[in-house]
């Protein structure tokens, strides 16, 4: 950030939190140098005030902390990588990161256990194949979520490809956003389903169009302040219409509106969401249009409906001859030779190409037709599966006690094992989408879930146990809500059945068609107390 | 270190929100308990108590906890 340029936050210290202050001080960015110079004495060569900045290169101290090993979060900028990334992320993890590698929520990937010795190697053979873990956590732009189909989407308006790169590349390493207030999640997606998941970006571009001049222009209507986290918002909506070549002003424009105005007095008060809430989305735009000049009104909004970024299967590209295979990587997990060996399934029956989903799942584009039959016949594929059963297809974990210090419980053995329960006893002809969380945070996006689990540890006269709170009823747009807590903590051995029993009400009592979350709309959520309820008390 | 919250249903005295801070989750329960019988003449008898979030210990961290009788 240059030195002469006062910002608004500046002339008010008073009104920093404690970290505010050091940010002032030193950019996060400079810490990547840092560690590059420092890194091979280990782990005492930084301190306490370092280790807090190791964010701002996409590092975590893992649990338990003080033990010199790290999570690191890698961008995958709208989930497109190449082999050589895969390859290169797959040989990380197996010599550096236990054979691990987690999709996540947000379409990047991680990995667990690294230790600090290893991080400049590390920070090399990402960059090597352009891969990048800077600002992937950090108080910075983080990695841009958006359609993991882009470019061979027949469902999308326009290829979002072009435009993810060019803000990638506007904000990644740039000092003008190295310094916001909190994180911030950025949305960029041209699918009529949503697969960016809009409401819940700090800034979201969705697909719509606009008469314009007597041309219909394909463009994005603009949503900004949603965030999930302790305090869940949904985004508002912009009276906005942005060609595809105006996508990085406005981001920029809203970027820095949030840099200069976003809240930065209490950290859990940060996030853009609380200044879209105060001002209300008119005030905001009017001080966007301050920044970056008029823009039309909304137009048209092409978005028809929402996939919650589920693509397995076999499926048609919009060019034709070319297909995209789905696949299930289970709770977001898969080992470095797994990895490697779906890099070599891209390579010899696609363009070398797969796609990070936030359904934490992963998929193969680009296999043309006469290609498909000895894709679908690979050995990885009976694991990997391009056919999963319903519950195990739609399940979605954080990454939980194995490795987070503030999880609760331990979550993707739970899930698993909750999901394969379920596909072995509940017939079901629609998803429903399961997600689970160690803790009240939502890196497992529990509250869009149609069944959300959040743990906690219950003391019991055999010790503790875990046991799950179960939330009903979420989903993003058209006509998006947070799921709603049900009464009741149930022991996690328990939690399958208890979940069957509640399925088992839906499709006694559901509407032709109607998914699982617009059945507990239109029911009302007391309606689901009284089963859980009944559970409850009739089974033991 | 962290700052834990738990919950607690009694068969007499109605729920309470515990917090306290403690190394482990063990002795975050073990605390809780203890912090609750402090404040009765007869300790009611937990019905359930369960750990619901933990944050590392920092100055300014805290829950709010909402109440419907003040």
């Amino acid at each position: 950030m240059s030195e002469q340029q006062i910002r608004p936050w500046e002339t008010d210290r008073d009104k920093l939190n404690k970290l505010e202050l050091v940010k002032l001080e030193r950019d996060g960015l400079d810490i990547i140098d840092k560690i590059r110079k420092l890194a091979h004495q280990g782990y005492g060569a930084f301190s306490e005030e370092d280790l807090s900045f190791f964010k701002w290169a996409g590092i975590y101290e893992q649990r338990p902390k003080g033990n010199g090993l790290f999570m690191m979060r890698v961008r995958i900028p709208s989930g497109v990588l190449n082999k050589e990334q895969a390859r290169a992320l797959a040989a990380i993890s197996r010599d550096y990161g236990r054979d691990l590698v987690d999709v996540t929520t947000r379409q990047a990937v991680q990995f667990h256990w690294l230790p600090t010795e290893c991080l400049p190697d590390v920070f090399d053979r990402l960059e090597a194949v352009g891969l990048f873990s800077y600002q992937a956590c950090g108080d910075v732009p983080r990695t841009i979520v958006g359609n993991p189909l882009a470019g061979i989407d027949p469902d999308e308006l326009i290829d979002t490809r072009p435009i993810v790169r060019e803000l990638e590349q506007h904000f990644l390493l740039n000092r003008e956003y190295s310094n916001l207030p909190r994180k911030y999640k950025t949305s960029v997606s041209s699918n009529i389903y949503n697969t960016g998941h809009a409401e819940i970006n700090d800034l979201a571009f969705t697909p719509a169009s606009k008469e314009i001049e007597g041309e219909e222009v394909i463009g994005f209507h603009v949503w900004v302040g949603g965030g999930l986290s302790a305090k869940p918002y949904l985004a508002q909506q912009l009276d906005l219409f942005v060609r595809p070549e105006e996508v990085v002003k406005v981001a920029s424009g809203v970027t820095t509106i949030f840099r200069d105005y976003g809240y930065r007095e209490k950290r859990h008060h940060a996030r853009l969401k609380f200044l879209v809430a105060d001002w209300g989305a008119e005030k905001f735009l009017e001080k966007l249009i301050e920044r970056i000049g008029p823009m039309p009104k909304k137009g048209t909004d092409r978005t028809v409906g929402w996939n919650a970024g589920y693509f397995t299967g076999v499926h048609k590209q919009k060019q034709p001859g070319l297909n995209y295979v789905g696949l299930l990587l289970p709770v977001g997990r898969i080992s470095a030779d797994d990895l490697d060996e779906l890099a070599r399934l891209a390579e010899q029956y696609g363009n070398g190409e797969l796609r990070t989903c936030n359904s934490q799942n992963i998929l193969i584009p680009n296999v043309p037709d006469e290609k498909l039959d000895g894709l679908l016949t690979e050995p990885l594929l009976d694991k990997l599966t391009p056919n999963p059963r319903t519950f195990i297809g739609h399940a979605v974990s954080c990454t939980g006690i194995e490795y987070c210090n503030l999880a609760i419980v331990e979550t993707k053995a739970r899930m698993l094992a909750i999901a394969n329960w379920l596909d072995e006893n509940v017939e079901l002809d629609t998803p429903i989408r399961l997600h689970i969380n160690g803790c009240p945070n939502s890196c497992g996006q529990q509250q869009i879930a149609d069944i959300g689990l959040q743990g906690a540890k219950v003391k019991t006269e055999q010790g503790m146990i875990e046991a799950f709170d179960i939330h009903v009823g979420g989903s993003l747009g058209p006509d998006p809500a947070f799921n709603k807590r049900l009464k009741g903590r149930i022991p996690a051995e328990r939690v399958a059945p208890v979940i069957a029993h509640l399925i088992e009400y839906y499709k006694a009592n559901r509407q032709p068609d109607e998914k699982f979350h617009q059945f507990v709309r239109r029911v009302g959520h007391e309606v689901l107390q009284t089963q859980l309820d009944q559970i409850l008390a009739t089974t033991a | 270190m962290f700052l834990y919250k738990l919950e607690v249903i009694t068969q007499s005295a109605g729920p309470f929100v515990a917090v306290v801070l403690a190394d482990s989750d063990e002795k975050a329960f073990s605390y809780a308990e203890s912090q609750l019988n402090r404040q009765h003449l007869i300790p009611p008898t937990i019905q359930e108590i369960s750990l619901v979030e933990k944050k590392r210990v920092e100055k300014g961290k805290g829950y709010v906890i909402q109440t419907t009788d003040l």
